[in-house]
C-alpha cells in the first residue's frame, strides 16, 4: 500500500518535470519567433517589379540600398557608409561599406552598379520614371560607386531609398519568390496566402542581430480574424488595424495600441481620361459633393485627419494647409456645376479594392453622398490582384479609393501626377503641374517650398483626385513586445522589436 | 380522418413571416433602405427603428425588407430556372430512355461531382461579381438535381399501364409527357423545389457573405452580415436581424419539403 503511494508521487513528480522541461523549451522557441498579421500577400520580391505596399513593408527587413530612412525620416547610411555630393549637385559617390548578402557573397560595387542600371531602365522595372535623373552608374576603385545626374535632382537620395533601388547580386535569378538581399532578414519560407517566414540573418554589416529569430508574416484578410488570434497570442502585431476593430483592442490589459500619424493620402481617384471625368466642371462638382466630416466619422471612427492636399500634414515642411477653401463642401454648388456641364444624370462605376476595409466603407460613403448631387454610382469590389491589374496598371475605371503610401520627398509623392508618369494612374494632365515638379527638382529652400505650393494647389484646383485624409495609423502589439518604430513610409522594422 | 400536417403549415407559416414584409417593400419601406444618415448609426432598436440602424445610419428593419427582395427573388429565380432546364433534360432521359439518358446522366454526375460553390466561384471570377453572376451559377448548380429527380420518376411512371394504355391509343410522346407523366411526377419535383430554394437562398448569402454576389448598397441579407461582422460586439443587432431572416426561410423551406413529402405518403 505504501510503495503504491510512493510510486505514484515518483510518477507525478516526473511527469511535472516533464512537462516544466517542455514548457521550457516550447517557451523558448516562442521566445524567438514574431508573429505579424498582413492583411495581402506581396506581389513580388523582385525590386524591378514590385508595385505593391504590401510587399516593400515586408522587403524592407530583407533587403537594402545604399541609403535607408530612419523613423524620423531622416537619411542614414545603408550599403553605402557615407557619400559625398560635389559642388554642381550633379556627382554622387558613394563609399561601401563591407556587406554580405543573404547567399553568402560580399557586396560588390559591380552588384550596386547593376541593380541601379536596372533599376532605371524602362524595359525591366516598374519603376524607372524614378531614376530618369540618373545618366550613369559606375564602380570606381576603393569599392565605390559613383552616380552622375543629368541635372541636379534633389530627391535622389530619397528614391535611393526605395525598394526600386534595392541592391541585389548581379547575377540573382528568380528573385520574384526568391530575394536575396541583405537585410537583417532572409526570406526562408513562401506559402502563398498563408504565411511568409523571415529569418535573421548572421551576417549583416551592422554586426547585429536582431531579437527575434523567426518573424512570420500571416496572411490574415480578415481583421476579426487576426484580432482574435492577437487576444489569444498567436498574433503578436497587427500594423495598420483598420479603426473599426479599435473598440476590439482598447483598454484591453495585455496589448498596447500606438496611433502614428500615417503620411498616407487617402484619395478618390478619378480617372481623369474618361469622356465626362475629362470635363474639369465635372470633376470639380464631385470634389464639392465629397463630405470629409462624415467619411472620417463613418469609416474611420474619427481616427483621420482631412486632407485638401496630395501631401499630408504629416510632411510639415511641404505640406500646403491653405486649399480647404478651394472647392469646400457644398452639394448645391456641385449639382449647379453637373447642370452646367450637361451631365445632369452621370453614371459612374466605383472600384474599390476588398481587402481594405476603410477604402470600401470610404467608398460607400462617397457613392452615398454623389448620389445626393444626381451622379449613379455602381459599386464594383474587387480583390487586390484584380484592382491592381485593371485601376493602377491598365487604368480603366471611373473612380476608385486608395492610399497613396507615404514617401519621404515631396516630389516623389507629387511626381506621380505628370501627365507622362507611369504611375500617373489618374490620367492627370496639367502642362503647368509638370513644368513645376520640373522646376522643383533643382530647387532648394524657400523656393522649393514655394513651387510645390503651387503645385499642390493645381492638383485641388484641378482635381487630380479628391484627396479625403490621413487616417491614423493604428499598431496593435502585444504588450510584451517593444521597440515599434513607426516610420513616415510604409514600412514594418521588425529587427526593432524585442521582448 | 383529416390530420394536420404540422410541419408544411409551420414552414408556410415561418416563409410568411419573412416574405409578406418583403412583398410590401415592394412598395414602401419605412425608411429608404440605402440612403445613408451618419448622425444616427448603431441606433439601438427603438420604436422608429424597430430593427435599429446599421454603421452608415441606414434603418435595419427597412434593409431586411428591401434585401428580401433581391435574396429571395434571386433564389426563386436560380430555382425556377434549373427546374425548367433541368426538369426537362430529366423527363427527356427518363422517357426515351438509352443513349440520350447514358449521355445526360453522365453529364448530370460530372456537374454533380463538382463543388457548386467552387463553380459560383469560377463564375465570379470569369464574369465578375452581380447579381445576374450569382443568378445564373446558382440555376447551373440546380439543373443536375432536377434533372436526376425527374428522370428517375419518368423513368418508373413510363413503364405503369396508364402510359401503356395512352400509347396504346395512339397519343403522341409530347402529350403523355406533358398530361400524363408530369402531373404524377409535380409532387416529387415540388419536394425538391422546395429544398432546393433553402439551398439556393443560403447559396446566395454565402456568396454575398463573401462579397461575390450582390454589390453594395443594395441590401442583401448575406451581405449586411458581412458587413456586419465587423461590429457584431457593439452593435448585435446589425448581425441578429438579417441572420434571423435567413434562418426563418431556410427552415421554412425545409419544413414545406418535408411537409410535402409527407403528404405525398
Amino acid at each position: 500500500m505504501r510503495s503504491k503511494t510512493v510510486w505514484k508521487r515518483v510518477f507525478e513528480i516526473s511527469l511535472l518535470m516533464l512537462m516544466l522541461v517542455g514548457g521550457t523549451i516550447l517557451a523558448a522557441a516562442k521566445e524567438e519567433t514574431i508573429n505579424i498579421a498582413v492583411p495581402t500577400d506581396p506581389d513580388s520580391f523582385d525590386p524591378t517589379r514590385s508595385v505593391a505596399a504590401a510587399t516593400a513593408e515586408i522587403a524592407f527587413n530583407i533587403y537594402e540600398g545604399l541609403v535607408k530612412s530612419t523613423p524620423d525620416g531622416q537619411l542614414t547610411g545603408a550599403l553605402a557608409s557615407h557619400w559625398e555630393i560635389d559642388s554642381s549637385q550633379t556627382v554622387y559617390t558613394f563609399y561601401l561599406r563591407e556587406a554580405y548578402f543573404h547567399n553568402g557573397t560580399q557586396v560588390t560595387a559591380d552588384d550596386v552598379v547593376n541593380a541601379l542600371d536596372r533599376a532605371r531602365d524602362p524595359q525591366i522595372s516598374q519603376r524607372a520614371g524614378n531614376y530618369q535623373a540618373i545618366a550613369s552608374v559606375h564602380a570606381q576603385e576603393g569599392n565605390q560607386v559613383v552616380i552622375t545626374l543629368k541635372e541636379p535632382y534633389a530627391p535622389l537620395l530619397y528614391e535611393l531609398t526605395e525598394l526600386a533601388a534595392a541592391v541585389y547580386p548581379k547575377d540573382a535569378a528568380g528573385l520574384d519568390n526568391r530575394p536575396i538581399g541583405t537585410g537583417p532578414y532572409k526570406l526562408e519560407e513562401w506559402r502563398p496566402n498563408q504565411y511568409i517566414k523571415l529569418t535573421r540573418f548572421d551576417r549583416h554589416w551592422s554586426g547585429q542581430q536582431p531579437f527575434f529569430r523567426d518573424v512570420y508574416f500571416r496572411i490574415m484578410p480578415d481583421y476579426n480574424s487576426a484580432v482574435i488570434s492577437l487576444k489569444t497570442g498567436n498574433i503578436d502585431l497587427i500594423p495598420r488595424l483598420e479603426a473599426s476593430f479599435l473598440h476590439q483592442v482598447e483598454n484591453t490589459p495585455n496589448l498596447a495600441v500606438h496611433a502614428d500619424p500615417m503620411n498616407l493620402v487617402q484619395l478618390l481617384a478619378i480617372n481623369n481620361a474618361r469622356p465626362a471625368l475629362s470635363d474639369l466642371k465635372v470633376r470639380q462638382a464631385i470634389a464639392m459633393a465629397v463630405n470629409r466630416d462624415q467619411i472620417i466619422v463613418g469609416a474611420a471612427w474619427g481616427q483621420g485627419e482631412k486632407l485638401y492636399s496630395g501631401l499630408s500634414p504629416a510632411m510639415p515642411e511641404f505640406y500646403n494647409a491653405g486649399l480647404e477653401n478651394l472647392l469646400p463642401y457644398d452639394p448645391a454648388r456641385a449639382q449647379a456645376l453637373l447642370n452646367d456641364a450637361g451631365y445632369a444624370n452621370l453614371e459612374l462605376t466605383m472600384t474599390l479594392p476588398a481587402p481594405y476595409p476603410l477604402h470600401v466603407q470610404t467608398g460607400e460613403i462617397i457613392a452615398d453622398q454623389l448620389r445626393r448631387v444626381g451622379v449613379n454610382v455602381r459599386i464594383e469590389i474587387v480583390e487586390w490582384g484584380t484592382w491592381l491589374e485593371k485601376v493602377y496598371t491598365q487604368r480603366d475605371y471611373d473612380l476608385s479609393i486608395v492610399g497613396l503610401t507615404g514617401k519621404l520627398d515631396p516630389h516623389t509623392i507629387l511626381s506621380r501626377y505628370v501627365s507622362t508618369n507611369s504611375r500617373n494612374f489618374t490620367n492627370f494632365n496639367s502642362a503647368e503641374f509638370d513644368r513645376l515638379i520640373n522646376e522643383g527638382i533643382s530647387a532648394s529652400g524657400p523656393e522649393r517650398k514655394s513651387i510645390y505650393d503651387q503645385a499642390q494647389e493645381i492638383l485641388a484646383r484641378e482635381v487630380a483626385a479628391v484627396f479625403i485624409m490621413d487616417p491614423l495609423q493604428l499598431n496593435v502589439l502585444n504588450a510584451e513586445i517593444k521597440g515599434w518604430q513607426s516610420y513616415p513610409i510604409y514600412v514594418i522594422d521588425a529587427a526593432a522589436l524585442y521582448k | 380522418m383529416r390530420q394536420r400536417n404540422l410541419p408544411l403549415w409551420t414552414g408556410v407559416f415561418f416563409i410568411a413571416i419573412v416574405a409578406v414584409p418583403t412583398i410590401i417593400s415592394l412598395f414602401c419601406t419605412p425608411f429608404d433602405p440605402v440612403v445613408m444618415d451618419l448622425d444616427v448609426r448603431f441606433q439601438p432598436p427603438s420604436s422608429s427603428n424597430w430593427f435599429g440602424t446599421d454603421q452608415y445610419g441606414r434603418d435595419l428593419f427597412s434593409r431586411v425588407m428591401a434585401g428580401g427582395q433581391t435574396s429571395l427573388a434571386i433564389s426563386a429565380a436560380a430555382v425556377g430556372i434549373g427546374m425548367a432546364i433541368g426538369g426537362t433534360l430529366g423527363g427527356f432521359a427518363g422517357y426515351y430512355g438509352k443513349r440520350w439518358d447514358e449521355l445526360l446522366m453522365r453529364l448530370a454526375e460530372a456537374f454533380l461531382a463538382f463543388p457548386s460553390i467552387l463553380l459560383a466561384l469560377l463564375a465570379v471570377t470569369i464574369v465578375g461579381p452581380g447579381k445576374a453572376t450569382v443568378l445564373a451559377a446558382i440555376a447551373i448548380a440546380n439543373i443536375p438535381v432536377f434533372m436526376k429527380i425527374t428522370r428517375a420518376s419518368f423513368l418508373q411512371q413510363s413503364k405503369f399501364e396508364y402510359v401503356l394504355a395512352a400509347q396504346a391509343l395512339g397519343a403522341s410522346d409530347w402529350r403523355i409527357m406533358a398530361r400524363h407523366i408530369l402531373p404524377n411526377s409535380l409532387r416529387m419535383i415540388l419536394v425538391q423545389a422546395s429544398a432546393s430554394f433553402a439551398g439556393a437562398l443560403l447559396a446566395e448569402a454565402s456568396l454575398s457573405y463573401l462579397g461575390l454576389g450582390v454589390q453594395p448598397p443594395e441590401p442583401s441579407w448575406g451581405r449586411m452580415l458581412r458587413e456586419a461582422q465587423f461590429y457584431g460586439g457593439r452593435a448585435p443587432w446589425t448581425v441578429a436581424f438579417p441572420g434571423i431572416a435567413i434562418a426563418l426561410v431556410v427552415l421554412g423551406f425545409n419544413l414545406v419539403a418535408d411537409g410535402l413529402r409527407i403528404k405525398g405518403k
